[in-house]
């Protein structure tokens, strides 16, 4: 759509303005959303910090590992520096990096785990749908050829004068939605645990879906899933898992209390 | 840790906006110059933790920029849509 603007005879490239543009918005709404929170000020920062160094570093990493595992791409050393200098990167990578960045900061400086990862949550989704929006314009992780679809035209990262599925605007939208309401909905101390694996549970029930619509062929597929659908399809498991458990906890508990 | 955090700044943010074309180091320097600035900061390192942490980010977002601008200048194939 617009892969690229032009500011003082410089290519800049949109989705990398989208991410810093998500990445300041997210960071400004933890910090507005913080008062409900334990979590200090200052450790909002580092932790936003930290788990977007574990972004980038996961992302690439996990897209590298993709493009080497798939048999169709011969690696090569231009291949891999392509990879790394693109806009590009796998999603659930990013976010793997990034929770065990924060994580590890949050152990080492103790701090109630709970209530940053809640604080947190919707930052993510803002984040992401902002990057959704940069892919968009980029061009890539486009949907599959509809009659009704988006027209490229001078796309580098899809086919052009082809109506495509807007699969990155339909992400980003729903992003969006979980962002607000993440923030709208205010959980008790003692439902917090629940914020971040909700979302989980819904981001990946959405991606797992979404998938069967994408239109990029150059992607991960192992089996009849995609990289992302098998890493979809796992968390929804393990979340599902551990909300059938804790629901299991919480009634028991409260039919102690009644008897 | 402050001051390497302080001169890792200064030297990810004269990358950036002086040698575009090799934004990669000034990516990496300004990584390393976050975690240690987000460190000291922690350990009471002060101003100049503070300060170091301030131009890291800013060093490790503008050669970001200017490299990967740089890059697609050389090859705009890179968008591989593999996300």
């Amino acid at each position: 759509m617009l892969p690229f603007i032009y500011v003082f005879g410089l290519t800049v490239p949109m989705y990398w303005l989208a991410g810093l543009t998500g990445g300041g918005l997210a960071a400004l709404l933890a910090h507005l959303r913080r008062g409900r929170y334990s979590v200090p000020g200052t450790d909002v920062t580092h932790i936003i910090l930290f788990a977007a160094v574990g972004a980038v570093a996961g992302a690439k990493l996990l897209s590298l590992l993709v493009m080497l595992a798939n048999p169709a791409i011969l690696p090569t050393w231009r291949g891999v520096y392509l990879e790394l200098t693109s806009g590009g990167g796998v999603f659930y990578g990013g976010l793997i990096g990034a929770v065990l960045l924060a994580y590890a900061y949050i152990r080492k400086y103790k701090i109630d785990l709970t209530d940053a990862a809640a604080l947190l949550t919707p930052s993510v989704t803002l984040f992401h749908g902002f990057g959704r929006i940069g892919c968009f314009m980029a061009g890539c992780c486009y949907g599959e050829s509809v009659s009704w679809g988006i027209v490229y035209e001078h796309s580098v990262g899809s086919p052009n004068g082809v109506p495509l599925l807007p699969a990155q605007l339909i992400e980003a939208a729903f992003n969006f939605a979980l962002t607000a309401l993440f923030c709208l909905w205010k959980p008790s101390a003692g439902k917090r645990k629940f914020v971040f694996p909700l979302y989980l549970l819904l981001y990946s029930a959405e991606r797992f879906i979404l998938e069967f619509f994408r239109g990029d062929d150059i992607r991960g597929k192992f089996l009849v899933f995609t990289t992302s659908q098998w890493i979809a399809l796992a968390v929804f498991c393990v979340c599902g898992a551990w909300f059938r458990k804790s629901t299991a906890e919480i009634r028991k508990k409260e039919n102690l209390d009644n008897l | 840790m402050a001051v390497a955090a302080l001169v890792l700044g200064i030297i990810s943010a004269v990358f950036a906006v002086f040698l575009p074309f090799l934004g990669w180091i000034g990516i990496i320097v300004g990584i390393v110059g976050i975690i240690l600035g987000v460190i000291s900061r922690k350990n009471g390192g002060g101003g100049k933790a503070t300060a170091g942490l301030v131009l890291a980010i800013i060093g490790t977002a503008l050669a970001a920029i200017f490299w990967i601008a740089c890059a697609v200048c050389i090859s705009s194939a890179g968008l591989s849509g593999l996300v």
